[in-house]
């Protein structure tokens, strides 16, 4: 898997509107005097953009990962908690909102200030779901109510963007929209630290919830009987889930597909519940599939880029699709 | 050794909407004992146990566990000294019957859930005693029900507390699988010194295999003791008796209420099996039985018999002789009615106990 990842990781730097071979490709990484257009297309764009995808996949799926098990439902993921609606209604607001507030003229050509301003506000709406998450997850003892929570905080974040976009200028919905395609090349290498950051504080979080975790999935009744603090663990493993979720949402867009299907793959195919293994599992797989969608979203030979959302499903779908229904031996709805 | 002790203790459920379910419930668990707690569904068992287990807060009084408070107690400290298993149904995704008994190992080993030689004994061990060596390495949920029950006691063997609660760990299960459930916790209360708190439907069982019988009633009565001492003051027919059924404290079992038998029959002959299955014949008609008089002077109180039935043992199993009592009975001799099997022997007495139904 991880050689996968790394083929791909390659790969997703040589390929694209201009190729770069293999030989220039090492020259560079090594510093070596190599053409200068080639060099900056890939320290510039390229290497951002691939290293965006491979930490938002990984985050995406341990997120996703974190969020079956902690609700023992194979449909859970970044979108349940509301952590992507929460980061679209910052990112709506900024770019639907802003114009009422008479600031607009950044947006109109979305330069770099732009993007960083919408990641800023997606974190911020992210971060503000996450921390009524953990506030209810503390309070709540069942998980169906929090999952009802999450769901019922996405309708409500689903709403306002609704009426945002409603009355936002054609031109400025155009930009939302851009947004809620998904991308992984919005990431710049001065803001790549933020996120990688981000996705290692909630690495480590998790990673050190994997025995928690493993009883969580039992349920929250067997975990009890074990003596697992079950708020605490929970509200642990959650907050690793919002971070990776919400760091990822505010840099890439809501990229929902790959939150649930990564996690799936990675138990499927190695049939495996141990989360020690399953949430690195899961964030290589999740890895894979961005790096893929990347590489498939520059079109190899032709010359146009397609986003990032609809060609995830596209890809992933009948992957899924064949490892769900190739082990049918399992009738049982393994979270 | 005072294992567990409860005093004064409220069980029910706690909040804004408080609602105590029993209270004033004063208990004591020694080790090497096998208690067994019985009592009608709603009657408040598995919140009795929840609440010793530490798994919910008593409303009033104490629980302690090992001479100490349970609730001061932190979760880990407390998981290491009750285990219990609650009736759930798991779905355990990909992990075997191994990682199932394993996770008993969780107040043990570290953060990262590592198993060391100690706990892979203590595994092992748990495996051997629930004989389920054969089944470590397959997934939880191909098991049957009678498996899975015994994978989850073997966690909680795994997790070697003083103390194991088990929430009706025969619920779901057939009669041979509910046997040795049953056997399994007698085995660790007697050998492994443990002691064992259950809570089930089987009362039969209970009575014959319990060294302390608690018992909660209709009215959430709390009371503990020999099973004996419970049967003969009655507690046992208060907690259970109802509209279908009674338990009759002269032969220690349970049976449907209402058929006070009226009727009775003569049964002659016979012995062990033969004998037993009449009778139970007798009684699943709704007739009383009379032991056939010695010497022909037989001391009839009340209503005479309506049939004296003979047992005649065969090569291939009994045989009856029914001797209708307006002619026959009395005299011995006279020829009756012929029964081949049990089944034909209902079919002549049938008609008979109807006819004297009131």
């Amino acid at each position: 898997m991880a050689a996968a990842t790394a083929a791909l990781f390659v790969a997703d730097l040589a390929f694209g509107s201009v190729r770069i071979p293999l030989g220039a490709l090492c020259d560079i990484v090594l510093g070596r005097p190599s053409d200068p257009s080639w060099s900056s297309i890939l320290l510039l764009f390229r290497l951002p953009k691939a290293l965006t995808a491979l930490a938002a996949g990984a985050a995406l799926a341990a997120s996703g990962l974190i969020l079956q098990t902690v609700f023992r439902n194979p449909l859970a993921g970044p979108d349940s908690l509301g952590i992507g609606a929460g980061a679209s209604v910052g990112a709506a607001l900024v770019v639907l909102a802003s114009s009422s507030a008479g600031g607009g003229a950044f947006l109109a050509g979305l330069g770099l200030g732009g993007y960083a301003l919408l990641s800023l506000a997606a974190s911020a709406g992210a971060a503000a779901v996450l921390a009524a998450i953990l506030i209810v997850a503390r309070r709540v003892e069942n998980g169906v109510t929090l999952l009802i929570v999450g769901l019922l905080v996405g309708y409500l974040a689903g709403s306002l963007v609704s009426l945002l976009v409603y009355f936002g200028s054609p031109q400025k919905v155009q930009v939302y929209l851009g947004w809620t395609y998904g991308s992984f090349s919005a990431v710049t290498l001065g803001q790549l630290p933020v996120l990688y950051g981000a996705a290692a504080l909630g690495f480590a979080l998790a990673a050190g919830s994997s025995k928690s975790l493993n009883a969580l999935l039992m349920g929250e009744a067997f975990a009890r009987e074990l003596g697992v603090r079950v708020r605490r663990e929970r509200t642990r493993v959650l907050a690793a889930a919002a971070i990776l979720a919400g760091a990822t949402t505010a840099f890439c867009g809501p990229i929902a597909f790959l939150g649930i299907a990564a996690p799936q793959a990675a138990r499927r195919a190695f049939r495996s519940s141990d989360h020690a293994f399953l949430v690195p599992a899961s964030a290589l797989s999740g890895s894979i599939f961005a790096l893929a969608a990347d590489i498939a979203s520059q079109a190899p030979g032709s010359g146009a880029i397609l986003p990032i959302n609809p060609l995830l499903a596209l890809i992933g779908a009948p992957i899924i699709l064949g490892i769900v229904l190739g082990g049918s031996r399992d009738r049982e709805s393994i979270p | 050794m005072k294992v567990l002790e409860a005093r004064d203790l409220a069980v029910g459920w706690g909040g804004r909407a408080e609602r105590i379910l029993a209270s004033g419930i004063d208990l004591v668990v020694e080790e090497k004992t096998l208690v067994v707690l019985v009592g009608p569904n709603g009657s408040g068992k598995s919140t009795l146990l929840r609440t010793l287990a530490g798994l919910q807060e008593p409303l009033r009084g104490s629980v302690l566990l090992g001479g100490e408070e349970a609730r001061r107690l932190g979760a880990e400290e407390r998981s290491r000294r009750v285990a219990s298993v609650f009736t759930d149904r798991y779905d355990a995704g990909y992990f075997s019957v191994f990682d199932i008994v394993a996770f008993g190992r969780y107040p043990y080993t570290d953060s990262r859930g590592r198993l060391e030689a100690r706990d892979l004994a203590a595994v092992d061990g748990a495996l051997a005693a629930t004989g389920l060596e054969a089944l470590a390495s397959r997934p939880f949920s191909e098991l049957s029900d009678g498996e899975k029950q015994k994978a989850l006691i073997a966690r909680s063997i795994a997790q070697d507390c003083p103390l194991l609660v088990l929430d009706e760990p025969t619920a779901f299960l057939d009669a041979p699988a509910r046997a040795e459930v049953f056997r399994i916790t007698l085995d660790l209360a007697r050998r492994s010194r443990k002691a064992v708190v259950l809570s089930t439907h089987d009362v039969d069982r209970a009575l014959s295999s319990a060294d302390r019988l608690w018992i909660m009633d209709r009215e959430h009565r709390f009371r503990s003791g020999a099973p004996e001492d419970l049967a003969i003051e009655g507690f046992v027919g208060r907690a259970f008796d109802g509209p279908g059924l009674r338990f009759d404290p002269e032969s220690g079992v349970f049976r449907a209420a209402g058929a006070e038998p009226g009727a009775k029959v003569e049964i002659e002959g016979g012995s062990g099996a033969s004998r037993t299955w009449t009778e139970r014949l007798a009684e699943r008609l709704g007739l009383g039985v009379v032991q056939a008089a010695v010497g022909g002077s037989a001391e009839r109180r009340g209503r005479a018999p309506i049939a004296r039935v003979r047992i005649e043992e065969g090569e291939a199993g009994p045989t009856f002789s029914v001797l209708n009592p307006a002619d026959e009975i009395g005299r011995g001799e006279g020829r009756g009615l012929e029964a081949g099997s049990f089944a034909e022997l209902e079919a002549i007495l049938r008609p008979l106990a109807e006819e004297r139904e009131p």
